[in-house]
């Protein structure tokens, strides 16, 4: 196997991630006394969190020294994560150049959505900062996992050869399923981290074993041959293998977008996870998830979409089903982080209408356009609101209070800024003018529209006035609801994670009053399937 | 110079959200200093928006004040704004009530004032938005940004259920309005020419009848719910019930208008041979509106119910004046838009007055307070008459003309008839009304009328004296509004009645 | 002939108003009165003026003040014509309207609301003036609901008092009954002659059904605002206001609007012979209903409302039988002697300190002695006992009636032979006894007022009036008699100069005459002397059971028609019926509507019921999504197993 090593300019923001993990890995090394790095007690609110820990906690309040200082390594990480940033986005324009012999591309619409998952990256550790911080559960690993993982998005993006997907997709679901289980504490994340686990590992079989139909099929694994093949032979003889091999292949990865009816592990997983995590999984996971759906549905089956078996068919089903079930689930919650959860299964839905809207060998830029469109909002978005999640939450597992809505009331009393950014992120996820959720949703049903997909588009804005439901009811609680008496008042280093908040607010705004800007950052991006 | 010239009317449009700007950045809880901002801005406003008046050169099919420039030219849609008449009438009321409105709530919003005043402010400018663009896109991102704030007023300093009306109305409007979304989409994908830009689409000409007819309902229903046309009309007595006097007024004053606006300038022109059809119906629903509306009237015990209910009989005039395709009935319903504004909103800030006095809104604790409070007595009376369309009022050339222009409708089917049993609603609004105005003023005083009830202050009457003076003045010399409206609504006549023998259509395109 | 000074008369009764009403709780009482009498006498002197110039100079007087509003074809001007009957009517109105106003400055010495009242006054008599001069029926109109207004506002004066406000509230909704038809009326003449001119409307040629439910509709409107069969209940209630308001508005000017207006449209009216029998007819019910009422009413002001519903009902008969003259003429000589029997009436409760019973009255000319001559006068004048005005313009009436041909036209059959003759001369018969009821009630209440001895209790002690108010009562008394002049028929005053004052003479040419064509002249002295025996009768029957015995004779009538004149007292309960008809339906209805349509249908089934039931299946949903790993994965190959079946099996 040769290639080129320039090649590895291609994947220049993976390198980047990974690097960043290895520093930081190595970096423990040289901290002084590394020990067992468990919740050590500090003086004042620490021993009061210790002893408000949720039961079946695994913390031990015996009195050790303190941990070394790890707050570097947030912004190193940040560091990283902005360099890959930059790097995904300086190269935006560039004509799309083919890796490895086919094995991986790079073309804009990779690189969007490697800045995409980058910018969640980058948000996600500000707010991770300050959430492990007063939680004092600051440890090693975290941040190198969390590169670790958005280095595996990046790859499974610009992946285009089935087998390297499922290497880059193990990549990122390893690290994230250890994420989740990162906050030992308590049973629930552990279990969720368990179940993510398992179901993820299932999924991931049923995607391999898609991926060895479809090499069956067409005799290869890179997805260009294989569209090569479907175009000279077309699907004739091996038809029913070839449709398999694409049903397989998408519901290995409807089950990563959280599709019903592969979605049943999102509510438990999203719950149990630290809130950032959740934010992180939400925004990148998705986005790479979709990203690659696309490329393997389009560029490799593009001529497999149309009729009565072909995959357009079956996203559009999916894509009912989610809509339908993602809101009409989240409308009981009365937990905001299972609201949230619910609410990500719904907007896979809405994706999905634009990946149903780009069903054809060379799909109108404008339904590539709204797919990145709303990526790059919803991760803004998803990202923001678990940041203010991740607040409340921290506070919760102080004062040991369950999430539930009632927390949240009159919260605008008291934290105003915070109580805006959440409405603002609820509007955005409602799709209410002038958020960049409002845009999202623009571009994606026009391009339902344009690609004939209107009773789609109808069926799906009135789940999204369902959705308006529970969203709103949030602002409710935050602004019309008195504030309860006796609540702890937040304790301190909300400094970063307001600035990250704050940054996500502003592009919320920024994406919704200005959505040209991005528009036309995504234009290359938008022809990347063209031919 | 010539850049505010040429800007005036963006400019007018978001001065209120640099006063909101204002109002952020300043501390919090320091209430004179925001009412005080929120009161300059909308005044300034208000002000700069009489240069839109004198400013304004009617002509054929084109829109003064017109301002284009890109927006996102990579999704497709510009910032155009620009107003033709009927939308200069709506903009000004907006204008005109913004200060009063900031005014009204002087006394009676102690708690949150930055939060009031920047949702009172993002409000006026959604609402502006809206009545001046020409894009379709930036016409529904007004159209639903309104919302948000209303929703605050309503539902952070309403009354007891505030927030299950706060919730309905915010639902209600949303179903409507995202069908719209829908709609607009399909026109820009089958209009001929990638386009949001309504005189564009305006000239693509019509797409076919069947389609025409979706598209219409799609719009229509939207426009439907926030006027309201019944019977989609339960969101408003509880949303005006519950929402706070400023709320109801710019509710009851502008919002609902953008309802019958969106008809006369989207719904109707856009799809002119569906309008045509759909016009009895409308009409039917119109009277239905008129009668219907008057009788719950009647059947009301809470103050603000009973006004939020007249609001549905006196846009069912409007509504029916629309759907009469005569020049004669819709200048009455573009001219009942603007006294509708003027006297219910009127009537709301008198009816919040009360409430701010004697804090209930149940008419049996009101009575005789004539005698303790003669000023708000003489007022109130003035707006009642304005509200049941008495000669010399504002109230009766509006009505008169919906009704003349519709008893003599050739293109409507049976206008005789509904303009006969929409007549009634003369009869009806006095039933009402003046069993309303008796039951609060006269009589012996009874328990609301108790506790030393004060007079209107002098505060108050800088808010009631325009209001009255619009009133009276626009009764003896609508003239002026008429000939500002003349053009658009020549327009509209022309190309909906005429629709059935308008050239043979346009078939939308096939998909590529 | 086009004048720019004719919006005085309206505006400068308006300008007081809003001075009274604006700044004069401020303004020393005597401005007030200044202001509010000065601006009614302007007025009157500018019309004066004008009517005198009339002759000479142009046929009529016409302004285009500005252009109201118009839209599309419709075009609205406030535009005034000064013709020699709103000529009249405007000396008429100003005239008695500035005598009362004369009167009120006696009347309301005590009230603190005085401003408040000459304010309203004067808003009536703009209101008023805009309706006679106005020269098309929407600018009527104004003036029309205007005078509306201000009768609400005036029987409402008293509002601590709910009968009163509720009265008032009656008052002003019967009247836009009226109104609604009245509109309907403009629509029609709008959509048939397409301006609203009434000059236009009466030189156009109007086909016979378009005429005639034009003409009923506004007819409606008349039955409304001139208180006749079916809408006349609001009036006896209307008299809650002050007298002088009583007098003023709901006697002399505004309750004549009605009879006005079907003169001022004579044009369509004759083209409308069907509407002219209903009007004709639904007069000459009135005028025997409601005077059969005011026999046994013993409120004086009520008896004379009843009184001048029934003489309403006469003028109705006059124009109705296509003698608009002598209708119009009998609307001038009423306003003369009805102002003054109520201005009568007033200074009698006034010097009784606001009694009003005729039972606790009497013996009350030794001590009321200028106010008793005056109200004699005018009661001779309605009753037409001897020859003064009211006899001769209600005999014109009646002899018009019994002659006229106004119908003749629709009730020619083929052959010649004429149908409906005998509608003239039953309305004769049924106008006549209508009269001898007139009389006697008249006269029952002027013995139980003023001869006798008193019944009052000790403590009052009856007053006359100071000379402010009793002046007024004297030049009225003396216009009552001096009207006789206008009746004079042609025959006598041929020749003489008197010729040009009589009515019939000087509003030649001002109507058009019935297409029957106008009755042959016929000798009027047979109607002369019946009119006088009936007239006598109805004196000699009060005089027999009243004079002497008082309140006995009533008894008397109650022991012979003891359940009729139980009926009669409680007014045959027309009130009572429509409440139970109409008005209590109305709200029940209303009430049920709300409950079952928008509380419980809309509200209770869709717009809570959809998002109630959402919740349901969301929480149903719910209740699958357990945490159990196993039935997660089981979904999962559930779903896998389904998309291949979907798409490879049945595919």
């Amino acid at each position: 196997m040769n290639y080129d090593p320039n090649d590895l300019y291609g994947v220049l923001p993976a390198l980047i991630l990974s690097a960043g993990a290895l520093l930081l890995l190595t970096s423990e090394v040289f901290l002084r006394n590394v020990k067992p790095a468990v919740l050590g007690p500090a003086p004042g609110p620490a021993e009061e969190a210790q002893r408000q820990l949720p039961p079946g906690s695994d913390a031990k309040p015996q009195a050790a020294p303190a941990p070394p200082d790890r707050r570097y390594q947030a912004w190193v990480a940040a560091a990283f994560a902005a360099a890959a940033l930059w790097t995904a986005l300086s190269r935006l324009g560039d004509p799309a150049v083919s890796l490895f012999s086919g094995a991986a591309v790079s073309d804009g619409f990779a690189r969007v959505v490697a800045a995409v998952v980058c910018a969640a990256l980058l948000f996600s550790c500000i707010v991770a900062f300050s959430y492990l911080e007063s939680l004092r559960a600051t440890r090693g690993e975290f941040y190198a996992l969390a590169l670790f993982s958005a280095a595996g998005m990046c790859l499974l993006a610009q992946a285009t050869d089935l087998i390297v997907i499922f290497i880059s997709l193990e990549v990122m679901s390893l690290a994230v399923y250890a994420l989740c289980a990162y906050l030992r504490r308590g049973k629930r994340p552990a279990e969720a981290a368990f179940k993510y686990f398992i179901l993820g590992s299932f999924a991931s079989a049923i995607f391999l074993y898609g991926a060895a139909l479809a090499f069956g099929a067409t005799g290869s694994t890179r997805l260009a041959d294989v569209a090569a093949a479907l175009r000279s032979g077309g699907p004739s003889g091996a038809s029913t293998l070839l449709y398999a091999a694409v049903a397989l292949l998408a519901s290995g990865f409807a089950f990563k977008v959280a599709a019903v009816p592969f979605h049943m592990w999102v509510p438990d997983v999203y719950d149990g996870a630290p809130a950032p995590v959740t934010g992180f999984m939400a925004a990148g996971v998705k986005a790479a998830a979709f990203a690659t759906l696309v490329r393997i549905l389009v560029s490799g089956f593009g001529d497999a979409s149309a009729g009565p078996r072909g995959w357009r068919a079956l996203v559009i089903w999916l894509a009912l089903l989610t809509m339908l079930f993602g809101n009409l689930l989240a409308i009981p919650q009365r937990s905001v982080k299972r609201m949230l959860a619910y609410s990500a299964i719904a907007h896979a839905g809405y994706l999905l209408v634009a990946v149903a809207s780009m069903a054809s060998a060379s799909p109108r830029p404008d339904a590539t356009q709204g797919l990145l469109f709303y990526l790059a909002s919803y991760a803004v978005t998803v990202i923001g609101a678990f940041g203010v999640v991740a607040i409340i939450e921290r506070r919760l597992a102080m004062s040991g209070v369950g999430d539930d809505l009632s927390s949240w009331a009159g919260l605008s009393d008291r934290h105003p800024g915070l109580a805006a950014a959440m409405s603002l992120f609820m509007v955005s996820l409602a799709g209410i003018p002038p958020t960049a959720g409002f845009m999202a949703k623009l571009t994606v049903f026009r391009a339902a529209i344009e690609a004939g997909l209107a009773p789609v588009a109808i069926f799906g804005v009135l789940t999204s006035v369902a959705g308006l439901y529970y969203y709103l009811r949030v602002v409710v609680y935050v602004y019309m609801y008195p504030s309860a008496k006796g609540e702890p008042v937040l304790g301190g280093r909300l400094l970063s994670a307001g600035l990250a908040i704050a940054g996500c607010a502003l592009i919320v705004l920024w994406m919704g009053i200005q959505p040209g800007t991005f528009a036309s950052l995504t234009q290359s991006a938008a022809n990347a399937f063209g031919r | 110079m010539a850049y505010i010239e040429s800007h005036l009317l963006t400019l007018v449009t978001f001065l209120p959200v640099l006063g909101a700007i204002l109002i952020a950045l300043l501390p919090r809880g320091e209430g004179g200093q925001h009412k005080g901002i929120a009161f300059l801005f909308s005044l300034l406003t208000f002000l700069l928006s009489i240069a839109l008046w004198t400013g304004f050169r009617a002509a054929p099919g084109r829109y003064s004040f017109e301002q284009k420039t890109e927006w996102a030219p990579a999704l497709g849609f510009s910032y155009h704004v620009g107003l033709d008449g009927v939308a200069l009438l709506l903009f000004l009321l907006t204008t005109f009530l913004g200060p009063i409105v900031v005014l009204s709530s002087w006394k009676f919003i102690q708690e949150r004032v930055n939060v009031y005043c920047i949702a009172l402010l993002l409000l006026e400018t959604a609402i502006l938005g809206t009545l001046a663009s020409l894009d379709l896109v930036l016409f529904y991102v007004f159209w639903e940004a309104m919302l948000i704030p209303m929703y605050l007023l309503i539902g952070m300093w309403g009354s007891d259920r505030r927030i299950y009306a706060a919730v309905k109305f915010f639902l209600f409007t949303f179903i409507g309005s995202v069908l719209m979304l829908l709609a607009i989409f399909w026109l820009w994908s089958n209009s001929g020419r990638k386009s949001f830009d309504y005189a564009e689409l305006l000239n693509a000409g019509v797409v076919d009848v069947s389609t025409q007819r979706w598209l219409f309902l799609a719009f229509a229903l939207a426009f439907a719910i926030k006027v309201p046309i019944w019977p989609l009309h339960t969101w408003l007595p509880d949303a005006h019930t519950e929402a706070p006097a400023a709320g109801s007024i710019i509710l009851a004053g502008v919002m609902l208008k953008m309802g019958t606006f969106g008809f006369i300038r989207y719904a109707m022109p856009l799809f002119p041979q569906a309008a045509l059809a759909f016009a009895p119906a409308i009409a039917v629903l119109g009277v239905i509106g008129i009668v219907y509306g008057s009788l719950m009237c009647m059947a009301q015990t809470d103050l603000k119910r009973l006004i939020a209910y007249s609001s549905v009989a006196h846009l069912g005039f409007v509504m029916l004046g629309l759907s009469a395709l005569t020049p004669e009935a819709v200048s009455g319903a573009v001219l009942q838009m603007v006294n509708h504004g003027i006297s219910t909103g009127a009537l709301f800030l008198m009816v919040g007055y009360l409430y701010e006095r004697t804090h209930t809104r149940d008419l049996a604790a009101y009575g005789g307070l004539a005698t303790v409070a003669p000023a708000i007595a003489a007022t109130f009376l003035v707006i009642t008459l304005s509200s049941i369309g008495l000669p010399g009022t504002n109230g009766f050339v509006g009505e008169f003309l919906v009704l003349i222009g519709t008893f003599t409708s050739r293109v409507l089917a049976g206008a005789v008839p509904l303009a006969v049993i929409g007549a009634t609603g003369v009869i009806l609004g006095a039933v009402y009304m003046l069993w309303l105005y008796q039951r609060v003023f006269f009589g012996p005083p009874r328990k609301a009328a108790g506790h030393g009830l004060q007079d209107l202050t002098v505060r108050e009457w800088f808010t009631v004296a325009p209001l009255l003076l619009a009133i009276v003045v626009l009764g003896i010399a609508p003239q002026p509004l008429l000939s500002a409206i003349k053009e658009p609504v020549d327009a509209v006549v022309q190309r909906v009645s005429r629709a059935d023998r308008a050239p043979p259509v346009r078939k939308a395109e096939a998909q590529p | 002939m086009e004048v720019t000074w004719l919006h005085l008369v309206p505006l400068l009764p308006l300008i007081g108003a809003a001075i009274c009403g604006l700044v004069g709780k401020w303004l020393p009482k005597g401005w007030v009165y200044a202001v509010a009498l000065a601006s009614v006498l302007l007025s009157f002197l500018i019309g004066l003026r004008a009517f005198i110039g009339l002759g000479e100079q142009a046929p009529l007087f016409h302004e285009l003040w500005f252009n109201w509003f118009s839209a599309g074809s419709l075009r609205v001007d406030m535009a005034f014509s000064f013709d020699r009957l709103s000529g009249a009517l405007t000396l008429v109105v100003t005239g008695v309207g500035f005598l009362i106003h004369v009167y009120s400055v006696g009347y309301m010495e005590e009230d603190p609301g005085y401003w408040r009242y000459f304010s309203y006054l004067n808003l009536f008599i703009a209101a008023m003036m805009t309706l006679v001069l106005g020269d098309n029926l929407v600018a009527m109109f104004v003036g029309w609901e205007g005078v509306g207004l201000c009768s609400y506002l005036l029987i409402g004066f008293w509002f601590t008092d709910e009968e009163k406000a509720y009265a008032g509230r009656k008052a002003f909704i019967v009247n836009r009954i009226g109104d609604f038809g009245f509109l309907i009326g403009i629509f029609i003449l709008f959509n048939q002659v397409g301006t609203v001119g009434i000059a236009q409307i009466n030189s156009a040629v109007l086909p016979l059904g378009v005429a005639s439910i034009a003409a009923l509709c506004l007819f409606i409107g008349a039955t409304g605002k001139s208180a006749q069969l079916p809408l006349y209940i609001w009036l006896p209630d209307a008299m809650a206001g002050p007298t002088p308001v009583s007098a003023l508005i709901h006697a002399a000017t505004m309750v004549t609007a009605g009879v006005y207006m079907v003169a001022r449209l004579s044009h369509l009216y004759v083209s409308a012979p069907g509407v002219m029998a209903v009007v004709a007819v639904v007069g000459v019910l009135t005028a025997l209903w409601s005077a059969l009422i005011a026999t046994s009413q013993n409120d004086i002001k009520k008896v004379l409302a009843y009184s001048t519903v029934s003489q309403l009902g006469f003028m109705f008969i006059g124009v109705g039988v296509g003698a608009f003259f002598a209708g119009t003429m009998h609307l001038v000589t009423h306003a003369f002697f009805k102002a003054c029997l109520f201005l009568g009436s007033g200074a009698v409760i006034h010097g009784l300190h606001g009694e009003q019973d005729i039972q606790r009255m009497g013996g009350l000319r030794k001590y009321l002695p200028s106010t008793r001559t005056t109200f004699l006068v005018a009661t001779i004048a309605i009753t037409g006992i001897l020859p003064i005005s009211g006899f001769f313009s209600k005999d014109e009436i009646l002899g018009q009636a019994l002659h006229t041909r106004a119908f003749s036209f629709l009730t020619l059959t083929p052959d010649g032979s004429t149908r409906l003759t005998w509608l003239g001369p039953l309305i004769y018969a049924v106008g006549s006894f209508s009269a001898f009821l007139t009389s006697f009630y008249m006269w029952r209440c002027y013995f139980l007022t003023f001869s006798g001895e008193y019944r009052g209790p000790e403590s009052v002690h009856p007053h006359e009036s100071p000379s402010v108010m009793t002046l007024p009562l004297w030049i009225l008394a003396a216009l009552s008699v001096i009207g006789l002049v206008l009746g004079l028929p042609q025959a006598w005053v041929h020749g003489t100069g008197l010729q040009h004052w009589t009515w019939e003479h000087f509003t030649d040419g001002v109507f058009s005459r019935p297409r029957g064509g106008a009755p042959e002249e016929f000798s009027p002295y047979l109607g002369y002397g019946i009119a006088l025996i009936v007239g006598w009768a109805g004196w000699a029957c009060s005089y027999a059971l009243y004079f002497k015995r008082g309140l006995a004779g009533d008894e008397l009538l109650t022991a012979r028609i003891h359940v009729l004149r139980g009926a009669l007292a409680n007014k045959l309960y027309v009130d009572e019926l429509y409440d139970f008809l109409v008005v209590r339906p109305f709200w029940a209805l209303a009430r049920g509507l709300f409950r079952l349509v928008d509380a419980t249908l809309i509200d209770g089934l869709f717009v809570n019921g959809i998002p109630t039931l959402i919740a349901w299946v969301g929480a149903m949903a719910r209740r699958f999504q357990n945490g159990d790993v196993q039935r997660y994965l089981a979904v999962t190959a559930l779903g896998v197993a389904a998309l291949l079946y979907v798409f490879l099996v049945r595919g």
